[in-house]
Protein backbone atom coordinates (compact mmCIF):
# COMPACT_ATOMS: atom_id res chain seq x y z
CA UNK A 1 0.00 0.00 0.00
CA UNK A 2 2.66 2.46 1.15
CA UNK A 3 4.95 1.72 -1.62
CA UNK A 4 2.07 1.76 -3.88
CA UNK A 5 0.96 5.33 -2.67
CA UNK A 6 4.81 6.50 -3.43
CA UNK A 7 4.70 5.45 -6.89
CA UNK A 8 1.56 7.19 -7.37
CA UNK A 9 2.77 10.22 -5.90
CA UNK A 10 6.20 9.86 -7.68
CA UNK A 11 3.86 9.82 -11.10
CA UNK A 12 1.57 12.90 -9.94
CA UNK A 13 5.43 14.55 -9.66
CA UNK A 14 6.31 13.52 -12.84
CA UNK A 15 2.90 14.31 -14.36
CA UNK A 16 2.80 17.44 -12.61
CA UNK A 17 6.69 18.56 -13.40
CA UNK A 18 5.75 17.49 -17.60
CA UNK A 19 3.02 19.56 -17.61
CA UNK A 20 5.07 22.35 -16.82
CA UNK A 21 7.50 21.93 -19.02
CA UNK A 22 4.75 21.39 -21.80
CA UNK A 23 3.32 24.94 -20.57
CA UNK A 24 6.84 26.39 -20.61
CA UNK A 25 7.55 25.83 -23.95
CA UNK A 26 4.06 27.66 -24.64
CA UNK A 27 6.04 30.71 -23.65
CA UNK A 28 9.48 29.53 -24.71
CA UNK A 29 10.71 30.95 -28.06
CA UNK A 30 13.52 28.05 -29.75
CA UNK A 31 16.48 29.24 -31.73
CA UNK A 32 14.56 27.17 -34.64
CA UNK A 33 12.00 29.26 -35.66
CA UNK A 34 8.52 27.86 -35.31
CA UNK A 35 7.92 28.16 -39.28
CA UNK A 36 10.56 25.74 -40.20
CA UNK A 37 10.23 23.43 -38.30
CA UNK A 38 6.57 23.22 -39.66
CA UNK A 39 8.20 22.91 -42.46
CA UNK A 40 10.44 20.04 -42.09
CA UNK A 41 7.78 18.36 -40.25
CA UNK A 42 5.27 18.55 -42.63
CA UNK A 43 7.64 17.34 -45.53
CA UNK A 44 7.98 14.20 -43.59
CA UNK A 45 4.48 13.63 -42.77
CA UNK A 46 4.36 15.01 -39.25
CA UNK A 47 1.07 15.91 -38.77
CA UNK A 48 0.28 17.80 -34.91
CA UNK A 49 -2.00 20.91 -34.62
CA UNK A 50 -0.54 21.94 -31.32
CA UNK A 51 2.07 23.95 -30.73
CA UNK A 52 4.30 22.35 -28.10
CA UNK A 53 4.97 19.25 -30.10
CA UNK A 54 6.86 21.51 -33.10
CA UNK A 55 8.41 23.19 -30.37
CA UNK A 56 9.73 20.24 -28.58
CA UNK A 57 10.77 18.88 -31.65
CA UNK A 58 12.30 22.17 -32.03
CA UNK A 59 13.95 21.95 -28.59
CA UNK A 60 14.97 18.24 -29.51
CA UNK A 61 16.84 19.83 -32.02
CA UNK A 62 18.70 22.58 -30.93
CA UNK A 63 19.96 20.46 -27.82
CA UNK A 64 21.25 18.05 -30.40
CA UNK A 65 23.17 21.13 -32.01
CA UNK A 66 24.11 22.50 -28.85
CA UNK A 67 25.57 19.34 -27.76
CA UNK A 68 27.46 18.61 -30.82
CA UNK A 69 28.98 22.13 -30.54
CA UNK A 70 30.17 21.79 -27.23
CA UNK A 71 31.93 18.99 -28.12
CA UNK A 72 33.48 20.37 -30.81
CA UNK A 73 34.33 23.49 -28.43
CA UNK A 74 36.01 21.07 -25.73
CA UNK A 75 37.92 19.63 -28.78
CA UNK A 76 38.89 22.83 -29.82
CA UNK A 77 40.00 24.05 -26.73
CA UNK A 78 42.07 20.97 -26.34
CA UNK A 79 43.78 21.39 -29.26
CA UNK A 80 44.46 24.60 -28.75
CA UNK A 81 45.80 24.32 -25.12
CA UNK A 82 48.08 21.84 -26.89
CA UNK A 83 49.46 24.37 -29.32
CA UNK A 84 49.71 26.80 -26.26
CA UNK A 85 52.37 24.14 -24.47
CA UNK A 86 54.51 24.41 -27.61
CA UNK A 87 54.38 28.39 -28.42
CA UNK A 88 53.00 29.79 -25.73
CA UNK A 89 52.18 33.53 -24.56
CA UNK A 90 52.03 34.58 -28.23
CA UNK A 91 49.10 31.82 -28.75
CA UNK A 92 47.25 32.50 -25.79
CA UNK A 93 46.85 36.39 -26.37
CA UNK A 94 44.68 35.55 -29.76
CA UNK A 95 43.22 32.49 -28.78
CA UNK A 96 40.26 32.42 -31.18
CA UNK A 97 37.32 29.49 -30.67
CA UNK A 98 36.68 28.81 -34.68
CA UNK A 99 34.39 25.62 -35.43
CA UNK A 100 36.30 23.40 -37.71
CA UNK A 101 35.85 20.61 -39.63
CA UNK A 102 38.18 18.55 -37.99
CA UNK A 103 36.88 19.10 -34.54
CA UNK A 104 33.39 18.72 -35.77
CA UNK A 105 33.87 15.61 -37.41
CA UNK A 106 35.30 14.23 -34.11
CA UNK A 107 32.16 15.60 -31.84
CA UNK A 108 29.98 14.45 -34.72
CA UNK A 109 31.81 10.84 -34.57
CA UNK A 110 30.91 10.04 -31.41
CA UNK A 111 26.52 10.65 -31.81
CA UNK A 112 27.29 8.21 -34.53
CA UNK A 113 28.11 10.50 -38.21
CA UNK A 114 30.77 9.71 -39.93
CA UNK A 115 31.88 12.91 -41.72
CA UNK A 116 34.63 12.68 -44.34
CA UNK A 117 36.31 15.84 -45.37
CA UNK A 118 39.10 16.40 -47.77
CA UNK A 119 42.11 16.91 -45.11
CA UNK A 120 44.39 19.33 -47.11
CA UNK A 121 43.64 21.99 -49.62
CA UNK A 122 46.87 23.17 -51.67
CA UNK A 123 44.81 26.34 -53.06
CA UNK A 124 47.05 28.78 -50.75
CA UNK A 125 49.75 29.11 -48.47
CA UNK A 126 48.23 29.64 -45.94
CA UNK A 127 46.18 27.07 -45.35
CA UNK A 128 48.42 24.33 -44.22
CA UNK A 129 48.96 26.23 -40.91
CA UNK A 130 46.86 26.38 -38.13
CA UNK A 131 43.61 28.38 -38.56
CA UNK A 132 44.53 30.35 -34.90
CA UNK A 133 48.10 31.43 -36.48
CA UNK A 134 46.47 31.68 -39.74
CA UNK A 135 45.33 35.84 -38.85
CA UNK A 136 48.23 36.96 -37.83
CA UNK A 137 49.85 36.54 -41.49
CA UNK B 1 54.04 20.87 -85.72
CA UNK B 2 55.06 22.83 -82.75
CA UNK B 3 52.57 24.76 -82.95
CA UNK B 4 50.31 22.46 -82.91
CA UNK B 5 51.40 20.77 -80.20
CA UNK B 6 51.73 23.98 -78.43
CA UNK B 7 48.02 24.26 -79.03
CA UNK B 8 47.42 21.07 -78.67
CA UNK B 9 48.77 21.46 -75.16
CA UNK B 10 47.15 23.88 -74.16
CA UNK B 11 44.19 23.26 -75.09
CA UNK B 12 44.86 19.98 -72.83
CA UNK B 13 45.81 22.24 -69.93
CA UNK B 14 42.45 24.51 -70.37
CA UNK B 15 40.79 21.26 -69.77
CA UNK B 16 42.75 20.18 -67.63
CA UNK B 17 42.02 23.54 -65.95
CA UNK B 18 38.33 22.64 -66.24
CA UNK B 19 38.10 19.44 -65.01
CA UNK B 20 40.49 20.92 -62.09
CA UNK B 21 37.63 23.84 -61.40
CA UNK B 22 34.70 21.91 -62.43
CA UNK B 23 34.55 19.53 -59.44
CA UNK B 24 35.00 22.72 -56.92
CA UNK B 25 31.81 23.81 -58.54
CA UNK B 26 29.86 20.91 -58.35
CA UNK B 27 30.65 20.56 -54.72
CA UNK B 28 29.77 24.23 -54.09
CA UNK B 29 26.41 24.19 -56.00
CA UNK B 30 25.56 20.51 -53.96
CA UNK B 31 26.47 22.21 -50.58
CA UNK B 32 24.92 25.78 -51.01
CA UNK B 33 22.68 25.19 -53.92
CA UNK B 34 20.68 22.44 -52.42
CA UNK B 35 16.86 22.07 -53.25
CA UNK B 36 15.67 23.71 -50.34
CA UNK B 37 17.89 26.37 -50.60
CA UNK B 38 15.75 28.75 -48.21
CA UNK B 39 14.86 26.64 -45.72
CA UNK B 40 19.08 25.59 -45.53
CA UNK B 41 19.85 29.62 -45.45
CA UNK B 42 17.35 29.66 -42.06
CA UNK B 43 18.36 26.47 -40.61
CA UNK B 44 21.85 27.69 -41.19
CA UNK B 45 21.42 30.79 -39.56
CA UNK B 46 19.63 29.30 -36.69
CA UNK B 47 22.75 26.51 -35.69
CA UNK B 48 24.95 29.28 -36.17
CA UNK B 49 23.25 31.33 -33.39
CA UNK B 50 23.44 27.99 -31.05
CA UNK B 51 27.37 27.85 -32.40
CA UNK B 52 27.68 31.53 -30.98
CA UNK B 53 25.89 30.81 -27.73
CA UNK B 54 28.28 27.88 -27.03
CA UNK B 55 31.22 29.65 -27.35
CA UNK B 56 32.52 29.49 -30.72
CA UNK B 57 33.73 33.19 -32.73
CA UNK B 58 33.80 31.95 -35.86
CA UNK B 59 33.28 28.85 -38.26
CA UNK B 60 34.93 27.42 -41.05
CA UNK B 61 32.06 27.39 -44.00
CA UNK B 62 32.41 23.73 -44.68
CA UNK B 63 31.79 22.80 -41.03
CA UNK B 64 28.90 25.36 -40.60
CA UNK B 65 26.87 23.71 -43.88
CA UNK B 66 27.78 20.47 -42.17
CA UNK B 67 26.26 20.49 -38.57
CA UNK B 68 23.29 22.03 -40.82
CA UNK B 69 22.66 19.13 -42.74
CA UNK B 70 23.18 17.27 -39.60
CA UNK B 71 21.12 18.86 -37.67
CA UNK B 72 18.40 18.80 -40.42
CA UNK B 73 18.98 15.35 -40.64
CA UNK B 74 18.21 14.89 -37.12
CA UNK B 75 15.17 16.90 -37.12
CA UNK B 76 13.61 15.00 -40.20
CA UNK B 77 14.38 11.47 -39.00
CA UNK B 78 13.02 12.49 -35.55
CA UNK B 79 9.43 14.13 -37.21
CA UNK B 80 9.43 10.70 -39.05
CA UNK B 81 9.47 8.62 -36.81
CA UNK B 82 7.14 10.22 -34.41
CA UNK B 83 4.62 10.06 -37.70
CA UNK B 84 5.90 6.32 -37.87
CA UNK B 85 4.89 5.93 -34.24
CA UNK B 86 1.70 7.35 -34.96
CA UNK B 87 0.70 5.57 -38.33
CA UNK B 88 1.43 2.44 -36.59
CA UNK B 89 -1.23 2.96 -33.86
CA UNK B 90 -3.93 4.07 -36.79
CA UNK B 91 -3.42 7.85 -36.12
CA UNK B 92 -2.45 10.39 -38.51
CA UNK B 93 -2.08 13.34 -35.89
CA UNK B 94 0.97 12.41 -33.73
CA UNK B 95 0.65 13.55 -30.14
CA UNK B 96 3.31 13.64 -27.23
CA UNK B 97 4.14 9.76 -27.02
CA UNK B 98 4.69 9.53 -30.10
CA UNK B 99 7.14 12.25 -30.26
CA UNK B 100 8.90 10.62 -27.09
CA UNK B 101 8.98 6.88 -28.25
CA UNK B 102 10.92 9.21 -31.47
CA UNK B 103 12.87 10.86 -28.94
CA UNK B 104 14.25 7.40 -27.21
CA UNK B 105 14.74 5.76 -30.26
CA UNK B 106 17.13 8.28 -31.29
CA UNK B 107 18.59 8.50 -28.01
CA UNK B 108 18.90 4.87 -28.36
CA UNK B 109 21.77 5.23 -31.21
CA UNK B 110 23.16 7.96 -29.62
CA UNK B 111 24.65 5.65 -26.71
CA UNK B 112 21.53 5.16 -24.08
CA UNK B 113 20.03 7.22 -21.60
CA UNK B 114 18.77 7.15 -18.34
CA UNK B 115 15.87 5.21 -17.20
CA UNK B 116 16.08 3.20 -20.50
CA UNK B 117 15.78 -0.27 -19.18
CA UNK B 118 12.84 0.06 -16.86
CA UNK B 119 10.74 1.97 -19.74
CA UNK B 120 9.17 -0.95 -21.03
CA UNK B 121 8.20 -2.16 -17.49
CA UNK B 122 6.50 0.56 -16.38
CA UNK B 123 3.94 1.83 -18.55
CA UNK B 124 4.66 5.45 -18.28
CA UNK B 125 6.86 6.30 -20.81
CA UNK B 126 7.40 10.19 -19.85
CA UNK B 127 9.82 8.95 -16.70
CA UNK B 128 12.45 8.49 -18.86
CA UNK B 129 15.40 10.98 -18.76
CA UNK B 130 15.18 12.20 -22.33
CA UNK B 131 12.52 14.66 -21.40
CA UNK B 132 13.54 15.27 -18.09
CA UNK B 133 16.78 16.38 -19.99
CA UNK B 134 15.03 18.25 -22.56
CA UNK B 135 12.94 20.39 -19.67
CA UNK B 136 16.92 21.00 -17.82
CA UNK B 137 17.84 22.25 -21.31
CA UNK B 138 14.59 24.83 -21.39
CA UNK B 139 15.32 25.79 -17.73
CA UNK B 140 19.09 26.58 -18.14
CA UNK B 141 19.81 27.73 -21.51
CA UNK B 142 18.69 31.25 -22.11
CA UNK B 143 16.26 31.76 -25.17
CA UNK B 144 17.85 32.89 -27.89
CA UNK B 145 15.51 34.13 -30.84
CA UNK B 146 16.02 34.05 -34.30
CA UNK B 147 18.00 36.89 -35.45
CA UNK B 148 16.43 37.68 -39.01
CA UNK B 149 12.60 38.12 -39.74
CA UNK B 150 11.39 35.25 -41.91
CA UNK B 151 9.92 36.33 -45.62
CA UNK B 152 7.06 34.12 -45.86
CA UNK B 153 6.42 35.16 -49.03
CA UNK B 154 9.63 35.13 -51.18
CA UNK B 155 10.14 31.56 -49.61
CA UNK B 156 6.96 29.79 -50.17
CA UNK B 157 6.18 31.32 -53.59
CA UNK B 158 3.75 28.80 -54.67
CA UNK B 159 1.95 28.46 -51.33
CA UNK B 160 1.74 31.82 -50.98
CA UNK B 161 -0.94 32.31 -53.50
CA UNK B 162 -3.23 29.17 -52.22
CA UNK B 163 -4.68 30.74 -49.02
CA UNK B 164 -7.20 33.38 -50.55
CA UNK B 165 -8.28 30.72 -53.15
CA UNK B 166 -8.80 27.85 -49.95
CA UNK B 167 -10.95 31.38 -48.37
CA UNK B 168 -12.87 31.50 -51.75
CA UNK B 169 -13.74 28.20 -52.29
CA UNK B 170 -16.04 26.28 -50.53
CA UNK B 171 -14.46 23.67 -47.97
CA UNK B 172 -15.75 20.33 -49.46
CA UNK B 173 -12.87 21.27 -52.13
CA UNK B 174 -9.68 19.77 -51.50
CA UNK B 175 -6.52 22.29 -51.75
CA UNK B 176 -4.51 20.41 -53.86
CA UNK B 177 -7.10 20.80 -56.78
CA UNK B 178 -6.42 23.84 -59.17
CA UNK B 179 -8.78 26.81 -58.88
CA UNK B 180 -11.86 27.06 -60.62
CA UNK B 181 -12.19 30.07 -63.45
CA UNK B 182 -13.46 33.43 -62.01
CA UNK B 183 -16.55 33.15 -60.49
CA UNK B 184 -17.23 36.77 -60.01
CA UNK B 185 -18.75 37.30 -63.61
CA UNK B 186 -21.12 34.42 -62.94
CA UNK B 187 -22.57 35.69 -59.73
CA UNK B 188 -22.61 39.29 -60.84
CA UNK B 189 -25.17 38.22 -63.38
CA UNK B 190 -27.02 36.19 -60.82
CA UNK B 191 -27.83 38.77 -59.13
CA UNK B 192 -28.28 41.30 -61.68
CA UNK B 193 -30.96 38.67 -63.12
CA UNK B 194 -32.51 38.10 -59.30
CA UNK B 195 -32.67 41.91 -59.33
CA UNK B 196 -34.65 42.35 -62.30
CA UNK B 197 -36.86 39.77 -60.89
CA UNK B 198 -37.23 41.88 -57.78
CA UNK B 199 -37.55 44.92 -59.79
CA UNK B 200 -40.72 43.66 -61.36
CA UNK B 201 -42.04 41.41 -58.84
CA UNK B 202 -41.68 43.97 -55.94
CA UNK B 203 -43.69 47.16 -55.64
CA UNK B 204 -41.28 48.87 -55.12
CA UNK B 205 -42.17 51.68 -58.03
CA UNK B 206 -44.77 53.43 -56.10
CA UNK B 207 -42.76 53.84 -53.49
CA UNK B 208 -39.95 55.85 -55.34
CA UNK B 209 -42.45 57.71 -57.24
CA UNK B 210 -43.43 60.14 -53.92
CA UNK B 211 -39.51 61.26 -54.28
CA UNK B 212 -37.53 58.07 -54.40
CA UNK B 213 -33.63 59.67 -54.33
CA UNK B 214 -30.53 57.10 -54.99
CA UNK B 215 -29.91 57.06 -51.54
CA UNK B 216 -34.02 55.02 -51.16
CA UNK B 217 -32.84 52.50 -53.77
CA UNK B 218 -29.99 52.27 -51.56
CA UNK B 219 -31.56 51.60 -48.62
CA UNK B 220 -34.40 49.38 -50.53
CA UNK B 221 -31.53 46.89 -51.75
CA UNK B 222 -30.09 46.88 -48.60
CA UNK B 223 -27.10 48.58 -49.90
CA UNK B 224 -25.30 46.08 -52.23
CA UNK B 225 -24.93 46.48 -55.91
CA UNK B 226 -26.01 49.81 -56.68
CA UNK B 227 -22.66 51.37 -57.16
CA UNK B 228 -21.87 48.39 -59.47
CA UNK B 229 -24.81 48.13 -61.96
CA UNK B 230 -24.77 49.63 -65.16
CA UNK B 231 -28.24 48.85 -65.88
CA UNK B 232 -30.43 51.70 -64.72
CA UNK B 233 -34.44 51.75 -65.31
CA UNK B 234 -36.87 54.59 -64.65
CA UNK B 235 -40.17 56.07 -65.46
CA UNK B 236 -41.55 58.99 -67.55
CA UNK B 237 -44.40 60.11 -66.69
CA UNK B 238 -46.21 60.38 -70.44
CA UNK B 239 -43.18 61.91 -71.90
CA UNK B 240 -44.34 65.31 -70.07
CA UNK B 241 -42.49 65.75 -67.28
CA UNK B 242 -39.31 64.34 -65.81
CA UNK B 243 -37.31 65.05 -62.96
CA UNK B 244 -33.70 64.16 -62.41
CA UNK B 245 -35.42 62.97 -58.66
CA UNK B 246 -37.71 60.63 -60.06
CA UNK B 247 -40.26 62.97 -59.88
CA UNK B 248 -42.83 61.86 -62.32
CA UNK B 249 -45.86 63.86 -63.70
CA UNK B 250 -49.14 62.62 -63.03
CA UNK B 251 -50.15 61.14 -65.89
CA UNK B 252 -52.27 57.87 -66.62
CA UNK B 253 -50.31 55.94 -69.26
CA UNK B 254 -46.75 55.55 -68.04
CA UNK B 255 -43.74 54.32 -70.25
CA UNK B 256 -40.94 52.13 -68.15
CA UNK B 257 -37.41 52.46 -69.95
CA UNK B 258 -34.31 51.04 -69.32
CA UNK B 259 -31.17 52.44 -70.46
CA UNK B 260 -28.33 50.00 -70.50
CA UNK B 261 -25.39 53.08 -71.00
CA UNK B 262 -25.20 55.94 -69.23
CA UNK B 263 -24.66 57.70 -72.54
CA UNK B 264 -27.96 56.20 -73.43
CA UNK B 265 -29.44 57.72 -70.14
CA UNK B 266 -27.70 61.13 -70.84
CA UNK B 267 -29.08 61.38 -74.69
CA UNK B 268 -32.45 60.63 -73.25
CA UNK B 269 -32.18 63.18 -70.96
CA UNK B 270 -30.64 65.26 -73.35
CA UNK B 271 -33.86 64.40 -75.59
CA UNK B 272 -36.03 65.04 -71.94
CA UNK B 273 -34.65 68.38 -71.58
CA UNK B 274 -35.34 69.53 -75.28
CA UNK B 275 -38.77 68.23 -75.29
CA UNK B 276 -39.34 70.49 -71.67
CA UNK B 277 -38.12 73.48 -73.28
CA UNK B 278 -40.70 72.83 -76.33
CA UNK B 279 -43.04 72.83 -74.09
CA UNK B 280 -42.34 75.76 -72.17
CA UNK B 281 -41.97 77.34 -75.26
CA UNK B 282 -45.67 76.20 -76.15
CA UNK B 283 -46.88 77.17 -73.16
CA UNK B 284 -45.48 81.03 -73.17
CA UNK B 285 -47.35 81.20 -76.57
CA UNK B 286 -50.42 80.33 -75.42
CA UNK B 287 -49.99 82.43 -72.27
CA UNK B 288 -48.47 85.44 -74.92
CA UNK B 289 -52.15 84.66 -76.97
Amino acid sequence: MNHGQQSSDGKHDDDAALSDFLASLMDYTPTIPDELVEHYLAKSGFQCPDVRLTRLVAVATQKFVAEVASDALQHCKARQGAVVKDKREKQQKDKRLILTMEDLSKALRECGVNVKHQEYFADSPSTGMDPASREDQ
Amino acid sequence: MNQNNQSAMKSESAKGKRKLRNPEANSEETTEASPSDYSFAITRIAVAQVCKSMGFRRTEQSALNTLTVVATKYLETLARSAAEFSNAANRTQSNLFDVTNALHDLHAVHGGFLGASALHDSNCLLKSSVLKDLSDFVYSTDEIPFAKPINKEKGRGTEATTPPNSERRPKHIPEWLPEFPEMVGREECNKRVNQEELWENTSWAPVCEGGGSVGGRNNDNGGKLMTERARVSFRIGGGKRVDLNGNIGESPDRRKVEADDDDKICTFLQMLILKRKKKRQRLQKTQEK
